[in-house]
């Protein structure tokens, strides 16, 4: 059995919706969900070799997601992803800026994100590799110039050389059907997102449709597929 | 009835200063012109010039900065790659002949030197050195990154409403073959000292008011509307070639820069001058607003200098900006000239 550690955030609802249509057709895989809505996790600690909420709003709320699995032991892992957690891909300002300051400027990014904290804490409890991804492209439905998808490749490939690589992770992109433009997530996939269901909800519910920033359960369908493939 | 019996009380000793709580002296500037909130305003000069960007920026005016640094970058690494320190990345600019150097390369459209320094596989910026704080990776690299600042402060000046400029310095170092002006000795932030390439020059009147007239001259050629204010920094030099004490050498090269600037202020409507120099170092003040080392002015000495600047304002004019988030990063100046502290024997 593989077992798959998932922390994230709102976004990670679309992979939750997802693995629940599929995870019969894998059943030698066990996906344990810890998410929460917007900064939440910055209460995730760690504590005696695993991680701890310290509050007990972020405690009710990951022992809900995952059925009960706090605290959060990755002896019981064989796969940590980290998703979203406030952290998206890097923009390129234009501008004429030397190497150093432009090599600093996704470090600090990546850095001052809600991830990197809980990638911090971690990394205190584990040295397990740890596979990251970004909370999803915007989507829209204006027509961008084309950019080439090697553009934002070559973002997720500094982002891991400069950063990721020096703690043992993996920054993946997000799959490749989903972009569009090379720098959006088509349309298709935000909508119909839904809302993440919190303990005190407990009932599905939608985002508009004009929200570009969650992704719907195709979106999160293509996503765990490539997860499952770690 | 004779010409000062209707003058304001601030015009007399008595009631300005002997009879006051030093702190509660005021009165100390009367602008000459508005400056809006909406007012573009850009900052250049000494160290000292830093903290009137900052100020500005705090109190909810229009600080213009020209030279935006890359998406991502933190608030400490700004400072540290001097982004958002002046309204472009030009570093400190000390003199007048400085400041007409890049008014000539920017505006003018001289040819900008293609000296650069090299140490440890790393290429410095002559005009610059410190820029960024480990170099650039090539001296391609400098070339665009001048060019770039360049067009920003070009921009700065076409865009800005209100000019706002520190003198800071008469000493000064040249290249002797080729005439121009380096911001500090080669050798000390950066490059190597040759004798015989550079050569000291302390400023003096003439030549520093020239300077200053030419740059404004060609400002507004370029921007008309454009007023500026003008101050002296109040620190004192960290070092000094002149040959005298330091003391010494601090109050004559101070006093030359008052009289530049006070004479610009006297001789054209749109020039005003601030008294920053006065607040910090006039003996009614009893040194209070320096550090112990007597030359760093503190954090009470630059509130009360920018205090006075934007009540002076409210005052005559009557607006108060709303005062906006100053976030939480408190830092030190970035000041090139304190790097000479680093070279005395003791």
């Amino acid at each position: 059995m593989k077992n798959i550690c998932v922390i994230g955030d709102s976004h990670t609802a679309c992979l939750k919706n997802a693995w629940d249509k599929i995870c019969y057709k894998n059943t030698d895989v066990a996906v344990t969900f810890f998410a929460n809505p917007s900064d939440g996790m910055k209460n995730l600690k760690a504590k005696n070799g695993k991680l701890v909420a310290t509050t007990s709003d972020l405690n009710d709320v990951l022992s809900f997601t995952s059925n009960g699995a706090l605290p959060i032991d990755f002896e019981d892992y064989d796969v940590v992803f980290l998703y979203g957690l406030k952290l998206g891909e890097y923009i390129k300002t234009s501008g004429v800026f030397s190497e150093a300051v432009s090599k600093q400027a996704i470090i600090d990014h990546i850095h001052q994100s809600l991830l990197w904290s809980v990638l911090e804490q971690v990394r205190l409890v584990t040295n397990k590799e740890v596979h990251v991804g970004l909370k999803p492209l915007l989507s829209s439905s204006l027509s961008y110039r084309n950019v080439h998808v090697s553009k934002y490749l070559r973002g997720i490939e500094k982002m891991n050389d400069y950063v990721f690589k020096k703690k043992n992770s993996v920054l993946l992109a997000q799959p490749l059907k989903t972009l569009e433009n090379g720098i959006r997530t088509k349309e298709k996939f935000a909508m119909n997102s839904s809302k993440f269901i919190s303990p005190r909800s407990q009932s599905r519910s939608y985002h508009s449709d004009d929200d570009p920033t969650h992704m719907n359960d195709k979106f999160g369908e293509l996503y765990i597929k490539q997860m499952l493939s770690i | 009835m004779n010409p000062y019996t209707n003058l304001p009380s601030e015009a007399f000793w008595k009631t300005a200063v002997a009879t006051k709580n030093m702190f509660k002296i005021d009165n100390l500037w009367n602008p000459k012109f508005n400056i809006r909130p909406t007012d573009k305003i850009v900052t250049y000069g000494s160290c000292f010039a830093q903290h009137i960007g900052k100020a500005l920026k705090e109190r909810g005016y229009s600080w213009l900065s020209t030279e935006l640094p890359p998406y991502g970058l933190s608030a400490l690494n700004e400072k540290e790659f001097n982004y958002n320190i002046f309204s472009s990345r030009t570093g400190n600019i000390y003199t007048t002949s400085l400041l007409r150097q890049w008014i000539d390369w920017s505006i003018v459209g001289g040819n900008t030197p293609r000296e650069h320094w090299e140490n440890g596989g790393r290429f410095y910026d002559p005009f610059r050195p410190r820029i960024e704080p480990n170099g650039f990776r090539s001296s391609e690299e400098l070339m665009a990154s001048r060019e770039a600042t360049m067009g920003a402060f070009k921009t700065s000046i076409i865009d800005a409403d209100i000019f706002v400029f520190t003198l800071g310095l008469t000493e000064s170092w040249f290249n002797k073959k080729f005439g121009y002006e380096y911001p500090m000795c080669p050798g000390t932030a950066a490059g190597t000292f040759d004798k015989d390439q550079h050569v000291f020059k302390n400023q003096q009147f003439d030549f520093i008011i020239n300077n200053l007239n030419k740059s404004i001259d060609t400002m507004m050629r370029i921007n008309n509307k454009l007023r500026f204010i003008l101050t002296v920094s109040p620190v004192p030099l960290t070092a000094t070639m002149s040959g005298n004490h330091v003391v010494t050498a601090t109050i004559e090269s101070k006093s030359i820069l008052r009289a530049v600037a006070g004479q610009l202020s006297a001789n054209r409507p749109y020039i005003d001058y601030f008294p920053s120099y006065e607040i910090i170092n006039s003996p009614v003040f009893r040194g209070s607003f320096f550090e112990a080392n007597q030359r760093s002015v503190d954090s009470y000495g630059v509130d009360f200098v920018m205090n006075t600047f934007f009540n002076s304002l409210k005052d005559k004019f009557h607006h108060v900006p709303k005062k906006k988030d100053a976030g939480v990063v408190k830092y030190d100046e970035v000041c090139e000239e304190e790097l000479l502290a680093a070279f005395s024997k003791n």
